[in-house]
Order: C-alpha cells, then structure tokens, then sequence
C-alpha cells in the first residue's frame, strides 16, 4: 500500500480512509529525543564508556571524543528520520493501525475497546508547531503501547473524544448514568490546584527522604577525597574566624546540615511544581480527567469502574501542613520487569484536605459517614509478636555471634528491641480498619499514615491465616487480595475477620457491576 | 453522577452466609504418600552430597569419624514421614454456590475463600509423582497476583477436571459485560 507523501492530516475525518498516514515532520525531533532519553535510561554504563575513552586514550582523546559526537550526532538525525518515515498509521472504523520501525518492522493494531487509557501530551519542543502527543496505552504490556507523536491538537482531542465514546458504549450501566448530551459541557472540575498547594506537596511527599538519601550517598562516595580540602578550609579558612571552640564549629556543622536539607526542600518544591504545574482533575462521563506539567503538559484518564483502591496518604511532614495526598490505584497487569507500566497505575492527586478527599470517597465508594467513623485498632498482642520474632529471635542469633568474638560488648544487639520498641507501639498505635459493610478501609503507619480505602465488591480473594498463639487468643492475619494489591490487617481478633470475610465474598458474589 | 441511587442500606448480618462452619473436604489419601516422595527427593540431593563428601574425606571434624556418620541424613528423613500424614489430614477444600475455599497449615493455618466470579483462569497440573499415584492439582488464577491464587493438590483426576469445568462455568458469572 502506497502512503501519501506529504501533508500531515489534520482532521480525524480525513484519517479515516484506506490511505496510511504520516506524523508531522516535526516528529523527527520526538524521536530523537526519544532515543537520547533511552540512551540516558539504559544507564549510566553508557556515560561510563565515554569516560573510559578520556581517560584510556592519550593527546588525541578529543579528536577521538569529537568524531564519536559527529557519528552519534549522524546516526541520531539518520535514526529520527528513518524512524519517521517509517512510522505510518490508519485508522479502520474503531481501530488503530501502525506500520513502525526501521529494521524491525512491527504492524500494531489496537481496537478501541481495548484502551485503557488516552493521554495527551504537549511537549515544549512540539509547543512552536501546535503538535501534541498522543499515548494509547492498552491494558496489555507496554509493548503494545501506541503513541502518535506529532498531530495537531485538535485531532488528538477528536482521537480522544472518539476512543473514549466508544469504550464506553457496550456497558450498560454507564448508559444509564449518562443520558446527556456528550458535550464538554458536562465535564465537571473537582479540583485545580493552586501553585501554593503544589509548594505544600513539595515541602510534604516522601521525595525529600529520597533525594535526601542519594545526596548523602553521593557525599560520602566523595567524602575521601574531598577530606584533605575540607580540613584545610576547616583550618585555614573558618578557624581564624571562629576561634578554636568547638561549640561554635558544631553550630556551624549543625547550619550547614540545615541549610542541606533546606536546598533539597527546595529541590522537592521545584520538582513537584514542575510536573504539576497547573494541576486539574475534572470529571466527565464515568472518567477522570488529570492535566498537568509545566514543560510537559500531561492529560491522563482513568475510567472510574477501573479504579480499584483509594490511597489517602499523609507523610509525616504533611502533618504539620495539615494535608493529604491521594493515590488512586487502578487494575495492575504490570509485569515485574516493567518499570514503566507500575508508574503508569500511580495517578496521584497532591496536597488536599479532608474537604476534598471525604466526598471524593464517598463519590467513588458511596456514602461513608465520615463524622461517626471510629475505627478498630489491632490487638496489643501484635506489639510482643513483632518484638519477638522480628527483633528478640534474630537479636538473640546475632548476640550468640557477637558475644562470642567480642565479649560483653557483643550483648549489645539485645537491647536493639527496646530503642525500637517506641516504634512498633506506634505502628500498632496506627492500625486501624473500618468498615460500613460495602466499603473498606485499613490504615497504617508510624507518625504519617497511609490509608486505602476499596470496594468490598472489587475484591479477588481473602485469606485468613492464624498462628496458635493467634488461635488461643481469638485473633487472626486478614490478606485481602485486590487487582494489582495486597492489603493486609495483622491480629484483627477473629470475629472481625471472619465478618469481614464473609461479608466481602457476599459482596463480591451479588454484585451485578463490572469490577474492571 | 457516577453513583446514582446509591442504597446503603444498615445490614442484617445474620443474612450474610458464614463461612466459618462449612464442612471441608479431605484430599485424597494418597497426597501424604506424594509429599512424602517429594520432600523425600528435596532430601535426596544434600543426602548424596553429604555422602559422597564424607566418603571423600571432604568433611573433617573432631566430632565426625567412623562410618556412623554416614547415618546422620536419616535423622531429617524420619520428620518427613511424620510431617507429610499430619500435613495431608490438615488440608482440605470446599466448594459452595459461588466460592471455593482451601485450609491448609497444621501449625500456622490458613484459609482462602476465592469467589468463582473472580476467576480468570484454570490449570490443572500434574508432576510426575502426581502421574504415578493419579494425582492432579488444580491452579486458581484472579487477578490479584503472579502466581496462582489458589492451588488444591491431590485431586483424582475425575475431581480435578469436573471442578475445572464447574469453576469455568461459573468464573465471570455476574459480570454483566461477558
């Protein structure tokens, strides 16, 4: 089949046809970028051959590093143009297909019942030709992922518009709860974040934590080599200052720590303002819709009957900010060795209040009467159980180790228990579950906490599992298994569990609504 | 709105069917003789290293010498035709109007309930210790995890492929879009 030549469609009418289709030219950049992005992914290695060639080469290593930067630089534009010109797609009444790849040609058809989700995405570099991207990700593996980089907008929103009427249409149950008109009208925003909320996100998610630890992972790697300096700056730059008083010096260390964590609060700020940049969650038509991102700009949608789990997280430091970040989970098929589909599943709703997120609940759950709500806590014989079997049983093989190469001195793994024990009194403090016999909800954490609150009706299965001291004091481990999710309640006394079992399979088993 | 008359109605708990007292399904007799031969071979592999090392003189101690020594795997193999009967009366299925259940553990014990209209798919499998005594276990999959969400041993073969058949009638039952 012979393709046009040239002009890029620009209506989702004309894609309808026979003929195969080209991205706009200026998707040669999509794909270069795409392959600079890969070559960074895949590691580091690849930087690290680079440097082995600087250093392994003598006086001609520029020449060497200047022509290997004219050969990838070729292969890059030769690769991105290639990639280009082999990238086709036609639309066939309600499905998509692909001609791609260079060498390894791959033909992709994709129906439109079998998307899960469409985003659209405007990246800076398509910004000047009014192109945007457009993902159609499947519930299958990444691997059958399309993305048409390099439409115009107004045919990526046709796309859209047109996938997600027809994933809708078969099921009965969103027929009823739609009646109106398909207009954009009927699209409702939940919530539009402001800068300053995405600033409180920033200050209180758990990314701080982790780039915390990469900084102080990359300083002590260069703590050796950068000692000699330090010390003579500590001598002969800050002691003559100071003075030899050691008060003064740990002042100093203690500032410099703090000024560390505050640039890397910043750092945290920075990012989650860039991503989330003009953050919106909207509703329409069984979907949430999220855009978002500054120099990306991201649209997702998550169909509601796909949403398994709500997550209702509040690290510790969003305590003090006196808010809450959601994570909505939906079905997860993601393989192991796919990193990229996990992330795909998160779809995080950053920095609100219990005035958002109760009757964003109640929306996805039903009703739940938050003000009455008092839930259970897990029996105190759960502190001595982790005590004994995850702290005295190993501390006691570790000392029996210890003690016999160092003497008095190796007892001291023994008293590990009791600095931790403060710990897991604040773990079982922070156990809790509720249930209204339709919705669940199971929390956990040490100072933050981390909520998930599901559907009975959405459940795969449920275990119960009892030890014997379990079993003599009436208590047992509920596993509740979701798609995609294991939610575990540790030493729920017994009743509890076995009402909360049979209610889920009765759930689950007079449901009439899809689950997925 | 996605949540259109939505009832929540205060629940009469005693209507909801317990799942505390059903009556639970002895497998077959034959499974401890299959976990004694599979646990038997796991012991089988470190046994033959042992011996042939101490035969070798490999395995030097003060407190090993002679041949007795040589007897010292026996003491782990006598556990396992203790274990595997005790283990065998402890598991047991049951199969109601809409869900299956599995007990299984003698010391710590565990019972899973899987609803059939959760089910994605069925496998029965057989290794060639199951073969030999006409055994068959019988793999639930849902979409929950990886790996089977329930695993029923020492079926007979009749057992397992009619509960096959069953569990796939019923699997997507009242999901409305099948």
């Amino acid at each position: 089949m012979t393709a046009p030549e040239s002009e890029t469609v620009q209506t989702l009418e004309a894609l309808k046809g026979d003929t195969w289709h080209r991205l706009a030219p200026a998707a040669v950049i999509h794909f270069i970028v795409k392959f600079l992005i890969g070559f960074v992914k895949n590691g580091v290695q690849n930087v690290a051959y680079l440097g082995g060639i600087a250093i392994f080469t003598g006086d001609n290593r520029w020449l060497i590093l200047g022509s290997l930067a004219v050969g990838a630089t070729v292969i890059l534009l030769a690769g991105g143009i290639l990639s280009y010109l082999n990238f086709r797609f036609r639309m066939d009444g309600r499905s998509f297909l692909i001609r791609k790849g260079v060498f390894n040609k791959k033909r992709l058809t994709l129906s439109f019942e079998r998307i899960q989700n469409v985003a659209v995405k405007e990246p800076l570099y398509f910004r000047p030709f009014g192109l945007v991207s457009l993902a159609l990700e499947s519930a299958g593996s990444a691997d059958e992922e399309v993305s048409l980089a390099g439409i115009p907008k107004a045919m990526a929103l046709d796309i859209r518009q047109a996938v997600l009427r027809t994933s809708r249409a078969p099921k009965t149950h969103d027929l009823d709860e739609a009646p109106e008109e398909e207009t954009a009208e009927t699209e409702t925003l939940l919530i539009a974040q402001k800068v300053s909320e995405l600033a409180r996100y920033g200050l209180s998610n758990n990314n701080i934590w982790v780039l915390a630890g990469l900084a102080t992972g990359a300083l002590f790697q260069q703590a050796e080599q950068w000692e000699p300096q330090a010390e003579e700056f500590v001598r002969n730059t800050v002691i003559p200052v100071t003075g030899d008083d050691n008060g003064v010096l740990g002042l100093m260390v203690a500032a410099g720590i703090f000024a560390l964590v505050m640039l890397l609060m910043l750092l945290s700020v920075l990012g989650a303002i860039v991503v989330n940049y003009g953050y919106r969650l909207s509703y329409a038509h069984g979907r949430y819709h999220r855009t978002k991102g500054l120099f990306e700009k991201q649209e997702t949608s998550v169909p509601e009957t796909k949403i398994q789990s709500l997550q209702i997280g509040q690290p510790w430091p969003a305590k003090l900010l006196r808010r809450w970040h959601l994570v909505v989970r939906q079905v997860g098929f993601s393989s192991k060795n796919d990193v990229n589909t996990s992330k795909k599943e998160r779809f995080i709703i950053p920095s609100v209040t219990p005035e958002f997120y109760q009757p964003f609940a109640s929306k996805l759950f039903g009703d739940i009467a938050w003000d009455d709500m008092i839930p259970s806590k897990i029996s105190r014989l759960f502190i001595w159980k982790t005590l004994k079997y995850f702290l005295f049983l190993p501390g006691i093989l570790i000392t029996a180790a210890t003690s016999y190469f160092w003497g008095p001195i190796g007892f001291l793994p023994l008293a590990a228990p009791l600095l931790l024990l403060p710990l897991i009194m604040l773990r079982h403090h922070q156990y809790r579950y509720w249930s209204n016999g339709k919705t669940g909800m199971v929390q956990r954490g040490f100072v933050g906490t981390r909520t998930i609150m599901f559907a009975f009706r959405k459940v795969q299965n449920v275990a119960l599992q009892q030890s014997p001291s379990q079993r003599r004091h009436e208590l047992a481990t509920l596993i509740i298994q979701l798609a995609g999710q294991t939610i575990t309640v540790p030493y729920m006394p017994y009743q509890d569990a076995a009402q909360w079992r049979d209610t889920i399979l009765f759930e689950v088993e007079t449901s009439r609504e899809a689950w997925m | 709105m996605a949540v259109e008359a939505f009832k929540n109605e205060i629940l009469d708990t005693t209507n909801i069917p317990d799942a505390d007292h059903i009556d639970f399904k002895a497998l077959d007799r034959k499974f401890s003789r299959q976990l004694i031969l599979e646990w038997s071979l796991i012991w089988l592999l470190p046994t033959i290293g042992w011996t042939v090392l101490y035969g070798l003189g490999k395995i030097e101690s003060s407190v090993l010498s002679g041949f007795w020594p040589h007897f010292l795997p026996l003491l782990l193999l006598a556990p396992i035709f203790l274990v595997a009967p005790l283990h065998a009366r402890h598991c047991g299925y049951a199969v109601r109007d809409h869900d299956i259940h599995y007990k299984t553990g003698v010391i710590w014990r565990k019972r899973i309930a899987l609803p059939f209209c959760r089910v994605q798919h069925v496998e029965i499998e057989r290794n060639p210790f199951e073969r030999m005594l006409g055994l068959a276990t019988l793999k639930c999959f849902t979409a929950g995890g990886g790996s089977a969400d329930m695993k029923i041993p020492a079926l007979d073969m009749q057992t397992a492929n009619s509960l096959k058949v069953y569990i796939l009638g019923r699997a997507g039952d009242n999901d409305d879009r099948a």
